[in-house]
């Protein structure tokens, strides 16, 4: 059976606003990062694919599944949603536990599994912890080994790293890139930085549609030739600031170096030069392209 | 799986606090209601007092409501309960000569005649019993009862003073025959262990008809509390599967606790029986628990989950609040017998066989009525659940609320 997640013509309404605009997209094994704002559309599109919301119009299907048969979905998938968390009373090992049960597990096998994973995910020294007493970072992990208790085909994880400090994020990256081995791990997050360091193909939403679908490569080739690197005195910033889209701004003692977006060569001031754009840079640049950055 | 999770469920309740105060809650009721049991002894002659009962004897009932009436019409203050809540009634003018007239009618004395005899009563109050009111020879029991339809009418409805209620007003002292033919019917019938079995199922089911609903709704909003929910939808388990073993837990560790409280009047009974010369029915309690408590807390917990789960609030607790208060009032118009439909059904007695025999089959329909319509309720509940599943109904949601 072939591994992948195909979506066409996915729409979707609640009410009068539409949240999803006719999505048609294809996903393959390996890591897979869905990128854009906050309200994009991105968790409506997780949880149709995880059968937790209904479609208006279109259809998906995970490894040749339509998600009508919702159990069959179920069987196939992990899902890790944006705010995980699970009882306060329970220990982590009894919320791998419990939910293993509900994933269809026998005892044997949730006995051999669910201390594998809470090693894999660094929680080993935890297993006895209440949920109450987690750290963020220490429910996310236990987040992401409930979603492969059952070894799906398909990992879905939401927004996972918001709200981690930078080690957490990195350990959790790293941890994402290993799990997607061998299954389809879909990764929707609004920080730039986590797709950078994890995915090869992505996808960019915005106001409900996608507007790109392409490698990081692709995403950035687009933006070849249209991001500046300059260095300007503090006082010059704010008419910068005005006049281009500023993408990043380095601030020093008397001055700044900052990095904008223009597609016109004329509009150039004197000493900025063109430099490569990195993945915040392109992202930036396609928000521009569609409506225009923020 | 599903035993699994049910054990799961369990053991999840028994952690919860909610289920200690329902605990205390049910023991502290059951102590303070039930606590004072002494067993059924056989009445001697001459005793000073055997208790009392409701006469049948339609002079008696004639009389007593009359003399009822009497001070209701003097003070011009009655009790009335119009759809099942306690109303004191003043009546005007016009009111009151019609139902003067119609005192009048029965008894031959009329409102001026009255308010003398009154005052002279009250002057030389000595005995409680009034003397000067008699209802007159010729007065059938059927006009009579159609007379006082009226007053109730006048009343408003819900008055000591409707036909079906008229044997309220005849509480008379039970005589050494009386008394020794209930406890006949206690040993030979009720085996004294079913009597008090249906007295500890009235008491007990005042507080199953409102405490398990606490139960049901904290479980029903746990999910989305621990902010769990997602993650359990997104599991292969079924809706079935899921709400079943829920309900069956919290059912489970309700019928427990019941269980091993009766053990206790089950002993008292046994010894009461020994010390009769019978074998008491040492199953009695279980057969109420399932029978008639039963039905009462799986109606009462699919409501909480049915509404919770619709809601995704509290909204069940208010709604089984007002249930429990009306049930609980209407029940209090006639504590012995009192079933039709009414969720808390009332045998507030220890005894009384022949008011039980002649329930029994409006009993059982009742019990019937409230179990058919828990099963339908949490079939409903899982319907709803297994919707919400696929992200429907979700009123709550972020877009949802911005539409």
């Amino acid at each position: 059976m072939k591994t992948d997640i195909i979506l066409k013509d996915v729409s979707k309404f609640y009410g009068k606003k539409q949240a999803l605009k006719s999505i048609n997209l294809e996903i393959e094994e390996g890591m897979f990062g869905l990128l854009g704002r906050n309200g994009a559309g991105k968790t409506t599109l997780m949880k149709s694919i995880t059968t937790l919301n209904s479609l208006s119009a279109g259809t998906i299907t995970v490894c040749g599944v339509d998600i009508s048969e919702s159990s069959k979905i179920r069987e196939m998938i992990g899902y890790l949603p944006q705010d995980f968390s699970m009882y306060n009373n329970m220990s982590a090992y009894e919320v791998m536990d419990y939910l293993g049960v509900l994933s269809g597990l026998d005892k044997k096998t949730r006995k051999q599994r669910i201390p594998e994973l809470l090693v894999k995910v660094n929680l080993n020294n935890n297993m006895k912890t209440k949920v109450k007493a987690m750290s963020g970072g220490m429910r996310r992990r236990l987040g992401i080994a409930q979603a492969i208790l059952h070894n799906p085909k398909v990992l879905i994880v939401d927004e996972p790293t918001a709200g981690l400090d930078p080690e957490e994020r990195v350990r959790f990256r790293n941890l994402l890139s290993e799990i997607a081995e061998d299954r389809i791990v879909i990764l929707s997050t609004h920080i730039v930085g986590d797709i950078e360091s994890t995915c090869e193909n992505i996808a960019v939403m915005n106001e409900g549609k996608i507007i790109f679908k392409g490698t990081v490569t692709e995403l950035l080739d687009q933006a070849n030739g249209v991001i500046y690197e300059a260095k300007i005195s503090r006082a010059e910033l704010e008419e910068v600031k005005k006049r281009y889209i500023v993408t990043n701004i380095l601030m020093m003692t008397t001055e700044a170096t900052i990095r904008f977006i223009e597609t016109d060569k004329a509009n150039i001031f004197k000493g900025a030069e063109v430099t490569l754009p990195n993945v915040e840079d392109a992202y930036m640049y396609l928000m521009y392209r569609n409506g225009g950055a923020r | 799986m599903f035993m699994t999770l049910f054990f799961k469920e369990c053991k999840e309740i028994v952690r919860s606090i909610t289920y200690y105060i329902f605990l205390a809650c049910t023991v502290i009721f059951f102590i303070t209601q039930m606590g004072s049991f002494e067993g059924v002894q056989k009445p001697t002659q001459g005793q000073e007092y055997y208790g009392v009962k409701y006469s049948d004897d339609e002079n008696v009932i004639m009389q007593s409501t009359m003399n009822k009436l009497s001070f209701d019409l003097c003070f011009n203050s009655y009790t009335t309960y119009p759809i099942g809540f306690y109303k004191k009634v003043k009546l005007n003018d016009q009111e009151m000569s019609q139902v003067f007239q119609i005192f009048e009618g029965i008894t031959g004395i009329n409102k001026e005649q009255l308010i003398k005899e009154f005052e002279k009563y009250n002057e030389t109050q000595h005995d409680l019993a009034i003397d000067f009111v008699k209802v007159k020879d010729t007065i059938t029991f059927d006009k009579f009862s159609k007379d006082m339809d009226k007053i109730d009418d006048i009343l408003g409805g819900g008055s000591y003073y409707s036909s079906k209620r008229l044997y309220v007003n005849a509480e008379v002292d039970k005589t050494y025959e009386d008394a020794l033919k209930d406890y006949e019917s206690i040993i030979s019938n009720d085996k004294i262990s079913r009597a008090y079995a249906r007295l500890f199922s009235d008491y007990m089911g005042i507080v199953l008809a409102i405490l398990p609903i606490f139960l049901a709704v904290t479980r029903a909003l746990k999910d989305k509390r621990a902010k769990g929910e997602q993650v359990i939808f997104s599991k292969r388990c079924s809706s079935t599967t899921i709400i079943l073993t829920r309900y069956f837990s919290i059912i489970a560790m309700i019928l427990l606790p019941l269980l091993l409280i009766s053990v206790t009047p089950t002993l008292q009974s046994v010894y009461s029986a020994n010390s009769n010369g019978i074998t008491a029915d040492s199953f009695a309690f279980i057969k109420v628990i399932f029978g008639w408590l039963l039905p009462t807390v799986l109606v009462t917990v699919s409501m909480g989950f049915f509404l919770t789960e619709l809601t995704n609030g509290p909204v069940a607790i208010l709604v089984q609040g007002i249930w429990w208060f009306i049930s609980i009032s209407l029940g209090s118009l006639n504590l012995i017998g009192n079933v039709g439909m009414n969720l808390i059904p009332r045998f507030n007695t220890l005894g009384s066989y022949d008011v039980y025999n002649r329930i029994f089959n409006e009993l059982v329909i009742n019990r019937s009525f409230y179990s058919l319509t828990g099963i339908i309720l949490i079939i409903m509940t899982i319907f709803v659940y297994d919707v919400k599943r696929k992200g429907k109904l979700n009123f709550n949601g972020k877009i949802f609320k911005n539409c």
